[in-house]
Order: structure tokens, then C-alpha cells, then sequence
């Protein structure tokens, strides 16, 4: 998409949410061969400046700095697991999450049509959002959740200063906080198990939280 | 935003947060506050009075004897529309700044190895 568009004056940049440090993604950088800016991001600065609360999210800023279309899912292409097969021999916990998978919303057609009809209209796009609807549809910060950016914070500081078990405290207030803020929950979670299953220092899961909310929720629609 | 004491350049909270703190006033974007002039003096902010006043939380931890200052509550995650200002390590280990991106359309996407 990329190579398509930045001629006709769109630059892509890659932001990292990866408390890990640039150890934790550099090798997927170097696998996609990446041409365009690719940033890292330890202290997820960037959840808290634009209200991301789970990846892939995407954020456009036109030529004069202004958000034209604040955070919201952003795939290159559509993906349908509504039709994956589930063979009889498949684990139980593989079919519980094959079946979450099915119904998972990854609408990239739509998004990348919407950034062409952008990049060719610009302003005049019907994409490009207006400065006040910019900031409604941006995500709401209650007490808790500016709280809980706060949580977060301190957790990976105290995570990446090496105080591992300290940190625990302050993600769970933020999981506590924030429920449907999806990258403090998966970053946390991560470090305990990557498969982001069930362990005894956290409360929730991917599974069982992404349950209880339906999958079909866990990336919003476009919204055009 | 991690202080290890509650007094704190005005420059530093800028470049973390987007405020820009004055004597009488902090502003991000078009967005302008009033703050009592106590807040700021000589660039130097008490972060604890600006917290009150932008409703941002602080959070301590006693052991490590840190705070976090959280964005301020109330309203939405952007109070304008104006890009917040955005430096970050790149990772050819140069240095990303937003501002030099300007004049060209942006998209931002945030992804995770996670």
C-alpha cells in the first residue's frame, strides 16, 4: 500500500507499542523490510496522546498536522475466519479459539479504500473527519481511565527498570481501570505467558475476556 | 509521565505530554487552561497543582518513591484536533520527530510484536 500511495503524498509510520524494547520487534521490522518511518514505542506514549486502546490502530494527520481520523483499526486487507475448518482431532483450547477467531471484524478493504478516496481527495475525501468529530469519536477518558494510563505507566517503567514483580500491582489497577483497553491487558499479560493464556498473576485472558465481550467487538466497525 | 520529584521543567512536561505550561495558562493544541500562578515559576512547574487543576491523576509509588502523571480526565483521549507534538526512537537508532513529516499526508499506525 505503501509503495502505491507515497508518491501520491502519503507517509506511513509504524509505531511499536512494545515495552519490551526494540529487541521485542526489530526482527519483524527487518522480516517486512520496512522503507517507511518505524518508531518505538516503550512507554506507550502514543495510547495516551491518541487514545489507542488496541493494535492495529491507525491515526490520519493531514499536511497541516490537524487529525482528520482519530484511532480505529487499521488492516491492509480484510480477513474472514467465519468459514476456518475445525478438524475433529483439534484441542478443546484450539477450538475455543478458532471459534473466537470466526467471528473477529478485520475490515481492511473498507479502511484502505477510505485512505485512497483520502489521498486522492484530501479534505474534500468523505473520510476526512471534521475537527469536532475528530474529538468525539476519539475514545472517552473518565477519571479511571486517565487513572489507569497513569497505572500503566508506572508498570512499565517499573517493568523495564527490572522490577518485574513490582510492576504487577500497577498493570492490574490499570486492567482494574480501563477493562476494554486491550493493549495494557495484552502488553501485561505477555510478559507473564506470549501466548496470553491463563496464569496466576493476572485475572483475565485473552480468551476469556475476548469471550466475554464477543468476539465480533474486539475490533469495532468501520465507520465510515 | 514517570517524575521522580514533583517539581518539573515546563520543556519536559511539553515534550511528554503536548502541554504547553506559562505563568497564567497551559495549552495543547487550540486548547488554552487557566492555571493560578503558583503552578509556574521560572519555567519550573509543580506538578502537583497542575495536576489538580488539569484533573490529571498522579499516582505514587512509595517504594520506589515515583510518581505518574496521567493525561487530565474528563472529555475525550484528544481535547483538539491539532497532532500532538511526537519524538521517538527509531529503530535504526536515529531519532523520530512528527514535525518533520508535516506538509505530507500521515498515517499513523500502532502495531505490537505482543
Amino acid at each position: 500500500m505503501r509503495t502505491e500511495l507515497k508518491p501520491k503524498g502519503l507517509e506511513v509510520v509504524t509505531v511499536a507499542l512494545d515495552t519490551g524494547g526494540p529487541e521485542a520487534c526489530r526482527q519483524y521490522v527487518l522480516d517486512a523490510d520496512a522503507q517507511h518511518p518505524s518508531v518505538i514505542d516503550e512507554a506507550h506514549v502514543v495510547d495516551e496522546l491518541f487514545g489507542i486502546v488496541n493494535v492495529p490502530n491507525g491515526v490520519w494527520i493531514d499536511e497541516e498536522g490537524m487529525i482528520v481520523r482519530p484511532a480505529e483499526p487499521a488492516w491492509t486487507r480484510t480477513i474472514d475466519y467465519s468459514n476456518v475448518p475445525i478438524p475433529e482431532d483439534t484441542p478443546p483450547e484450539r477450538v475455543e479459539l478458532i471459534e473466537l477467531a470466526r467471528g473477529l471484524r478485520i475490515e481492511g478493504d473498507a479502511y484502505v479504500s477510505a485512505i485512497r478516496d483520502w489521498v486522492a481527495k484530501g479534505s474534500a475525501s468523505r473520510f476526512a473527519l471534521t475537527p469536532d468529530e475528530v474529538i468525539a469519536r476519539s475514545h472517552p477518558r473518565s477519571q479511571e481511565i486517565a487513572t489507569a494510563a497513569a497505572q500503566f505507566e508506572l508498570g512499565q517503567h517499573l517493568h523495564r527498570a527490572g522490577f518485574t514483580e513490582d510492576a504487577v500491582f500497577h498493570f492490574r489497577e490499570a486492567h482494574r481501570l480501563h477493562p476494554s483497553n486491550w493493549t495494557y491487558k495484552r502488553q501485561a499479560w505477555s510478559f507473564i505467558d506470549p501466548k496470553q493464556g491463563p496464569t496466576p498473576v493476572y485475572d483475565g485472558n485473552w480468551t476469556d475476556d475476548v469471550k466475554s465481550i464477543g468476539s465480533e467487538n474486539y475490533y469495532p466497525a468501520f465507520q465510515p | 509521565m514517570i517524575l521522580e520529584k514533583l517539581r518539573v521543567s515546563a520543556e519536559e512536561i511539553e515534550q511528554r505530554t503536548g502541554w504547553k505550561i506559562e505563568e497564567l495558562q497551559a495549552c495543547r493544541g487550540d486548547v488554552c487552561v487557566p492555571i493560578s500562578p503558583e503552578t509556574c515559576s521560572d519555567s519550573l512547574v509543580d506538578a502537583s497543582l497542575l495536576a489538580e487543576q488539569l484533573r490529571m491523576p498522579l499516582v505514587y509509588n512509595e517504594q520506589h518513591r515515583i510518581y505518574s502523571l496521567g493525561p487530565e480526565a474528563g472529555g475525550r483521549a484528544l481535547s483538539s484536533a491539532v497532532a500532538p507534538p511526537l519524538v521517538l526512537p527509531d529503530m535504526r537508532g536515529g531519532t523520530f520527530d512528527l514535525r518533520f513529516l508535516l506538509g505530507q499526508k500521515i498515517l499513523l499506525v500502532a502495531w505490537a510484536s505482543w
